[in-house]
């Protein structure tokens, strides 16, 4: 009997007692105890990528660049909707076959439909929500709102009432609950000028009608091209652009995590790590501070944030700068984890992982499916992510 | 000495060794205390009469724990019989410096028994055993080098030297103060 031969329940009893530095001492010494280390600190034992062949038809590939970032994943099928003015499409691919293929269904339509592009998307069960985005036709956000049965591919308007939230595009649109979605931020048009903004409303799918929130304290800066992920009773939200007063878009300057609680309707701000060795003075209550052995994600666009087990993780996207200067080769393969526990940053290489941008869906309990746009070569690509 | 009063429990080791023990003390392990309630409290009755003890009352046999190792999982559950309930700890961050001086020196086995009444506690579910073990072997690792670790523990080091750089390079640049 030896220490590395016992259950790795057993094993996590023990680091459960350790500070991080001899835990790292501990993965050091040999391959099972690196191995329990990764598994106990990051949840993932050797995270590797592999490559999924993405086969786009040749008439989608545009639309893939412009609409992976809104893909929705319903019980392991990936759907891409494009509301193109002609022949609006749903992409879908099966990501638990081994080499998946895409299937082109087409949408129908009633009369009111608009083409739009770069709205937000969600679902609940068999359901997709589009919201806001262009017009097409106009050339101005909208704020009409589509569900999609995927069972049927039937695109049906839903009708609004109460306040609509102010037209827009580039936002976030998430589930809450099975009656709810949320929207929070994006960018809107003002006498043609396009500014963002950092209201958020929720929508009751029953009784089709919006309740905005305007005027509660302490929300995320205004942002467009954000991240967003809602799980247990709270929606996080990460990164993005900021549009100058030129009217141009630049990667947004706040690198911390807000996370916003649907219990007590209050929005809460995880600082990054090097914040709280700057700052003297007392923060704001719902200004929380993070520690940890590694820096935060920094400030990305088109970055994927997933959540699994009580760890929120970011990865790819482009940044400000050359990446991080505590990072050498290939930074980009570095996916941070946020412990929302211990309030604590660290990352994990992932072996192979492309510089991309791109979106990811949790797939298993250490599986993470991934698509996205290699930065070098501008090809979509797809991939998983095994841990 | 138990009074005849006190029901008594058989124990059964992996070479089948009998132990009699209080059940009482039995009851530290959760996972034999759940076994005896669903056994119910009339097939164990109480028992005046010790010599008829083991033609009334089952042994419970216990095929993953030794009869060195179990003598020892009773010295420490009969210690502490007495000991509150600790209910489960939420908090994130355990401590690992208070430990007693009986529990102590109960704990200074070498390392092969050490791991068996890991294993022993495990899998008998009595947390307060798994918690002391657990942290003695935490107090072993704590504040040594990976090669110290690896000589106290008699780790072989299976890292090819390729790896052994990577997985370094990995951890070198350590931020936290």
């Amino acid at each position: 009997m030896s220490l590395t031969s016992l259950p790795l329940e057993v094993i996590g009893h023990i680091f459960d007692y350790l500070e991080l530095s001899d835990l790292v001492d501990c993965s050091l010494t040999c391959r099972p105890l690196y191995w329990f280390f990764n598994f106990h600190h990051y949840g993932l034992i050797r995270p590797i990528w592999h490559n999924v062949p993405c086969h786009v038809p040749n008439n989608g590939v545009s639309d893939f660049k412009l609409c992976y970032r809104n893909a929705v994943m319903i019980d392991a099928t990936l759907y891409i909707v494009v509301l193109s003015p002609n022949n609006p499409t749903c992409w879908q691919l099966r990501t638990n076959e081994k080499n998946p293929e895409w299937l082109r269904i087409p949408i129908k339509v009633s009369d009111q439909y608009r083409p739009v592009r770069y709205p937000a998307t969600s679902s609940i069960s068999n359901q997709i929500y589009i919201h806001g985005g262009i017009d097409l036709i106009t050339g101005q956000p909208t704020n009409a709102m589509y569900e999609l049965n995927v069972n049927n591919m039937r695109l049906h308007t839903l009708t609004q009432s109460n306040a609509l939230p102010c037209p827009r595009s580039m936002h976030t649109l998430n589930a809450i609950d099975r009656n709810h979605l949320m929207i929070y931020g994006g960018q809107c048009f003002s006498n043609d000028k396009p500014y963002d903004c950092k209201d958020y409303a929720t929508y009751d799918v029953t009784n089709k009608s919006w309740t905005i929130y305007n005027s509660v304290p302490n929300v995320p800066y205004a942002r467009s091209l954000h991240l967003s992920v809602f799980v247990r009773n709270t929606l996080y939200v990460y990164g993005g652009q900021q549009t100058t007063y030129a009217g141009l878009p630049e990667i947004h300057n706040d690198d911390s995590i807000w996370a916003y609680n649907t219990q007590d309707c209050r929005w809460s701000k995880y600082l990054s790590p090097n914040i709280e060795q700057s700052t003297s003075y007392r923060l704001p209550s719902e200004w929380i501070s993070t520690t940890g052995r590694r820096q935060s994600p920094g400030r990305r666009v088109g970055a994927a944030m997933v959540c699994f087990g009580n760890k929120v993780v970011i990865f790819g996207g482009s940044t400000t700068a050359n990446w991080e200067r505590d990072q050498p080769e290939k930074p980009w393969e570095y996916m941070k984890i946020f412990s929302v526990y211990k309030r604590t940053w660290d990352h994990i290489r992932i072996q192979g992982l492309p510089n991309m941008q791109c979106v990811a869906f949790a797939s298993g309990r250490r599986e993470f499916f991934v698509i996205g746009e290699n930065l070098n070569t501008g090809e979509t690509m797809m991939g998983r992510i095994l841990g | 000495m138990a009074g005849a009063d006190q029901k008594m429990i058989r124990l059964t080791s992996s070479e089948g060794t009998e132990f009699l023990v209080e059940r009482a003390v039995v009851e530290k392990s959760v996972l034999l205390k759940n076994m005896l309630e669903d056994v119910g409290e009339s097939d164990l009755g109480t028992i005046a009469n010790l010599t008829l003890l083991f033609f009334f009352i089952p042994a419970i046999p216990l095929a993953n724990v030794t009869g060195p190792i179990l003598t020892k999982v009773i010295e420490y559950c009969t210690h502490h019989r007495d000991d509150p309930v600790v209910t489960q700890e939420d908090d994130g961050r355990k401590s690992s410096a208070d430990i007693d001086d009986w529990d102590k020196e109960f704990c200074k086995v070498d390392q092969g028994t050490l791991f068996e009444l890991i294993l022993a506690a495990n899998y008998l579910d009595i947390k307060p055993l798994l918690d002391l073990t657990c942290k003695t072997v935490a107090n072993m690792i704590r504040g040594k080098t990976p090669e110290e670790i690896r000589k106290t523990f008699n780790i072989e080091n299976d890292f090819t030297p390729e790896e052994e750089a990577q997985v370094k390079k990995e951890n070198e640049w350590c931020e936290e103060r």
